[in-house]
């Protein structure tokens, strides 16, 4: 039978790590969602073109955007890879803040066209870096001269009001697949009160549960 | 004692559901909709039948699989509109994942009954990783496809360890049909079909042998043989025409990535699936790895200790499964750098049972039993609430 005083002891324990974690551990919270309320099919990831298709080599991509929140912690960008052609050469993303009407770099990042995930958010991580909620952001791409096979979707609406994508300073009608993030507490975040916020307490609750349990049978070799 | 023993596991295995179900109601639900690989391809099949086609057969199958699983989900497509649709259609590959929990711990048990550990580590193992449970909460045939092969392979373990009845041919012939009729993927469950077929043959002629004169039992041998051959010609034709998706890629260029490789072994555990999922720190995935190295070293010691068994037979089948469709999800990741993580999933139940008789094996040689599981198991519920909390993005608020 279950031992009842080793089961409460695993339960109590991975309660209090529980609790210790989510209060020192911070959370990323999306910020800038150009996906949010896409229709089908899947918001056209897959029936919106690439932007600059068949321009692969030598373009320049400009997101701008707005925050909501005081700071920056990372973004994402959906990429798209022209099969069967192999990917190859670099690309450059930058995050710019926009100053006397000049976007100066405040975060860069080069990767190779080889490592850039298919049909899938790539996300870019940093140290958190505040920013003004009332200022103009943008995020810039630039692929050189070697870049084959990689793209940059873009919707094929215009989803994201607070900004555009510019193809070679050329202002689009469209905005690319992105989204930016921020970092937070966990409870921090809770206090904004969702809906969620019963349910996943619940689930939480459970998976310490059910977790403390099967630990405790298959630790206890008289039950198993 | 022993009906005690076995009404504990009985509620564990309990548990381990009820904690399935919720945590898939709340990818469900946290995940809007078509942000889960190829879900919009599964819903346009979906909407050709409700056009009157049927997609494979009549009209182009939006996923390019054959469309059972779409067939199966389209009375909800009915009965509950667009609106809820797609909720009741994840609920219902939640429910084939949950089911296939029960036939892989039913396949435990009869493969090890007198390890209790083992069947209920597995289960857990199972149960408790977020990616298995993440997609398998999504529209896609992949949950379809897992239960089929867990119960085909189940009833050929049921038929190899028994005296088979005619119900579980029909079983078995059944849930083949269905199975070829879902993914392409399922062809893997033939080599297990031939050991089973080749070993009942083998002892039906045994038992003939015993029975007649050799000039009756000589009549069975070119007879099987002839069968074999028509068998063999049949399948052939077979395989070129159902695997043309899969030939036609060989033609395509090939390029090595490393970082594909890394991503598929990432997209076992947790990583780069929704768009609303984010991959673990390195050192938890160089943690996997080296449990993944330790039950990997535990099982080939365990191949070179165990005596010959049923058991220690279909383990072997296991991973001649296993490493074939490694092989195929290579070969993907070779030819259009798309390989997946998922294309393993459809091996995942024995690839579990390997990995976790790998895991006993290893505790064993150091006399650690009593703790390695279950660390293994803590780690594992750990990495569980790391992904719900710290790599799901958090979008909605």
């Amino acid at each position: 039978m279950v031992n009842y005083k080793q089961l409460g002891i695993f339960i109590i324990s991975a309660f209090v790590v529980l609790i210790i974690a989510m209060t020192i551990f911070p959370i990323n919270v999306i910020d800038v969602r150009q996906l949010k309320g896409m229709p089908f099919p899947r918001a056209m990831i897959q029936t919106g073109r690439p932007l600059g298709y068949q321009l692969l080599n030598n373009i320049t991509i400009t997101q701008t955007f707005r925050p909501g929140a005081d700071n920056i912690r990372g973004f994402g960008i959906f990429f798209n890879k022209i099969l069967p052609a192999k990917p190859e050469g670099h690309l450059s993303i930058s995050l710019n803040e926009k100053r006397n009407n000049q976007f100066v770099p405040i975060y860069k990042v080069k990767r190779k066209a080889a490592n850039i995930e298919l049909n899938t958010m790539n996300t870019f991580f940093f140290k958190q870096i505040p920013v003004k909620k009332t200022a103009v952001y943008s995020l810039i791409i630039k692929e050189d001269a070697a870049t084959t096979g990689l793209s940059v979707y873009k919707s094929p609406k215009d989803p994201y009001k607070l900004g555009i994508a510019h193809l070679n300073k050329r202002p689009t009608k469209h905005d690319i697949v992105f989204q930016t993030y921020y970092q937070t507490s966990f409870f921090e975040y809770f206090k904004r009160g969702t809906k969620f916020n019963v349910f996943f307490l619940s689930l939480i609750f459970l998976i310490v549960l059910a977790g403390s349990i099967l630990v405790s049978l298959l630790y206890d070799r008289t039950a198993a | 004692m022993q009906s005690s023993k076995s009404s504990v596991q009985t509620i564990a295995l309990i548990v381990l559901i009820v904690f399935v179900l919720l945590e898939g109601l709340f990818f469900i639900r946290l995940f809007p909709k078509f942000q889960i690989p190829d879900e919009e391809r599964y819903v346009l099949n979906v909407m050709a039948f409700s056009k009157g086609e049927i997609p494979y057969f009549t009209a182009e199958s939006a996923t390019g699989h054959p469309p059972l699983y779409e067939a199966i989900i389209y009375p909800a497509y009915v009965l509950f509109g667009q609106k809820y649709f797609h909720y009741v259609a994840r609920l219902m590959s939640l429910i084939f994942f949950i089911l296939t929990l029960v036939v892989a711990y039913f396949i435990s048990t009869t493969l090890f009954p007198r390890t209790k550990s083992i069947p209920l580590f597995m289960a857990s193992f199972f149960g408790f990783s977020p990616q298995l449970v993440f997609i398998f909460s999504s529209i896609n045939s992949d949950s379809l496809l897992l239960l089929l092969t867990t119960l085909a392979i189940f009833l050929l373990i049921e038929i190899n360890s028994k005296s088979a009845t005619v119900l579980d041919y029909v079983s078995l012939f059944m849930v083949l049909i269905t199975g070829f009729l879902t993914k392409e993927r399922f062809i893997i469950i033939l080599p297990f079909v031939l050991y089973v077929a080749i070993s009942r043959l083998m002892e039906i002629y045994r038992q003939q042998i015993k029975k007649s004169s050799s000039a009756v039992s000589n009549t069975y041998v070119p007879l099987f043989a002839l069968g074999f051959i028509w068998a063999t010609i049949l399948f052939s034709f077979f395989v070129f025409k159902y695997l043309r998706q899969e030939l036609d890629i060989a033609s395509y260029a090939t390029s090595v990535s490393f970082f594909g490789f890394f991503r598929i072994f990432t997209q076992f555990w947790w990583g780069y699936f929704g768009l609303l999922q984010y991959p673990w720190a390195l050192f938890a995935y160089g943690l996997a790895l080296v449990i993944f190295v330790l039950a990997v070293v535990g099982l080939v010691l365990y191949f070179k200790q165990a005596e010959r068994s049923l058991t220690k037979r279909w383990l072997s089948l296991f991973v001649f499964g296993v490493v074939a469709i490694g092989i195929l999800v290579v070969f993907y990741q070779l030819k259009t750098t798309a390989g997946q993580g998922r294309h393993l999933y459809v091996m995942v139940i024995p690839a579990y049972l390997l990995l976790t008789v790998g895991l006993q094996q290893i505790a064993r040689e150091f006399k650690v039993e009593r703790y390695a599981l279950t660390s293994v198991l803590v780690l594992l519920f750990i990495a569980n609430i790391y992904s719900l909390i710290w790599k799901t993005g958090w979008l909605i608020g």
